[in-house]
């Protein structure tokens, strides 16, 4: 047996869930659409791994070896998140794997946008003024189907006082 | 068995604790919460230019968790007592506005401690995001600390 990690469409949870040692992508798919309780199981969703990314130039990678003990899968049924950043009153557009993580995607970011790692460390990523992008979040978790696009302020951490 | 305590073994189950253990964020000074509760000790990695040790401990007050915020106190693990004022991490604004001991000696001065909320309901809007809330795990607060300790 093995124990994976399903993240899911405009959904923050992390589903562990055990699966047959020669487990394959359609089996994970079928173990998602439970675990997610999606009723339409004609829907057509694909299935994506954490390591999966869209380089700068565009070029996708998927992996699509034997599924990874411990190992991070996403379904959804975008095959890109279209992702506008704003941050200092400029914004960038990126195109993200839903399966991206918080901390890749601000590791992407920031370097697109010339921040060191250094001043990278004070900034988070945020959905709205009450949710920050954690580093284990998937992107595709803050996003539905409709139109695979998401916005994101990248923002430096407050300090608290008052 | 206790709800606080239930709700508590369960979060830490749960992978966004199990990866902070993983990846070397944060641990459990105890494997056997139940046997300190409702005071649990854990340590959370710290920049060894904010705090030398490269780690801080903290003991956590969780009776009435996730209804009631936890508390932090950072902690000295030979001794068994509040860490001394002069040897609290140091160092950002960010991170001196949280480890404060000219405001409190046993607690951080942040919105998802209890000792700190009383007072404070600005910061309901002002940190909305930090402001404890039932629905929130203690994953968050320790999110928030380790932020605040590599910073």
């Amino acid at each position: 047996m093995k124990k994976i990690y399903l993240h899911g469409e405009n959904d923050r949870a992390i589903k562990p869930v055990e699966i047959a040692a020669d487990a394959a992508y359609q089996d994970v798919l079928e173990i998602f659409k439970r675990e997610f309780e999606i009723a339409d199981l004609a829907q057509d969703y694909f299935l994506f791994f954490e390591e999966d990314e869209i380089l700068a130039d565009g070029t996708e990678v998927s992996i699509e070896l034997e599924i990874v003990h411990k190992g991070h899968y996403h379904g959804h049924r975008c095959k890109v998140i279209k992702t506008v950043v704003s941050y200092n009153s400029q914004t960038k557009e990126f195109n993200f794997k839903p399966s991206a993580t918080g901390k890749k995607v601000l590791e992407a970011i920031s370097e697109k946008l010339g921040i060191s790692p250094v001043d990278a460390v004070d900034l988070l990523l945020k959905v709205d003024e009450n949710t920050i992008v954690q580093g284990t979040d998937h992107i595709g978790s803050f996003v539905g189907h409709h139109d695979c696009s998401l916005r994101l302020m990248l923002v430096s951490d407050k300090v608290v006082q008052g | 068995m206790k709800m606080d305590l239930m709700m508590f073994e369960k979060h830490i189950g749960e992978f966004e604790f199990e990866h902070g253990i993983e990846t070397g964020l944060w641990g459990l000074q105890s494997e056997v919460p139940a046997t300190t509760w409702p005071w649990i000790t854990i340590w959370v990695k710290a920049s060894t230019q904010r705090y030398e040790p490269g780690k801080c401990y903290f003991r956590f007050t969780l009776d009435g968790y996730p209804q009631a915020a936890p508390g932090a106190c950072p902690w000295d693990i030979t001794n068994n007592t509040a860490l001394l004022p002069e040897k609290w991490p140091k160092g950002s604004t960010r991170l001196n506005a949280v480890f404060n001991p000219n405001w409190r000696k046993d607690s951080l001065y942040a919105p998802f401690d209890r000792a700190a909320l009383p007072g404070h309901d600005g910061w309901r809007t002002q940190f909305p995001e930090y402001y404890w809330q039932p629905s929130f795990k203690l994953t968050a607060y320790l999110q928030f600390i380790y932020r605040l300790l590599k910073s």
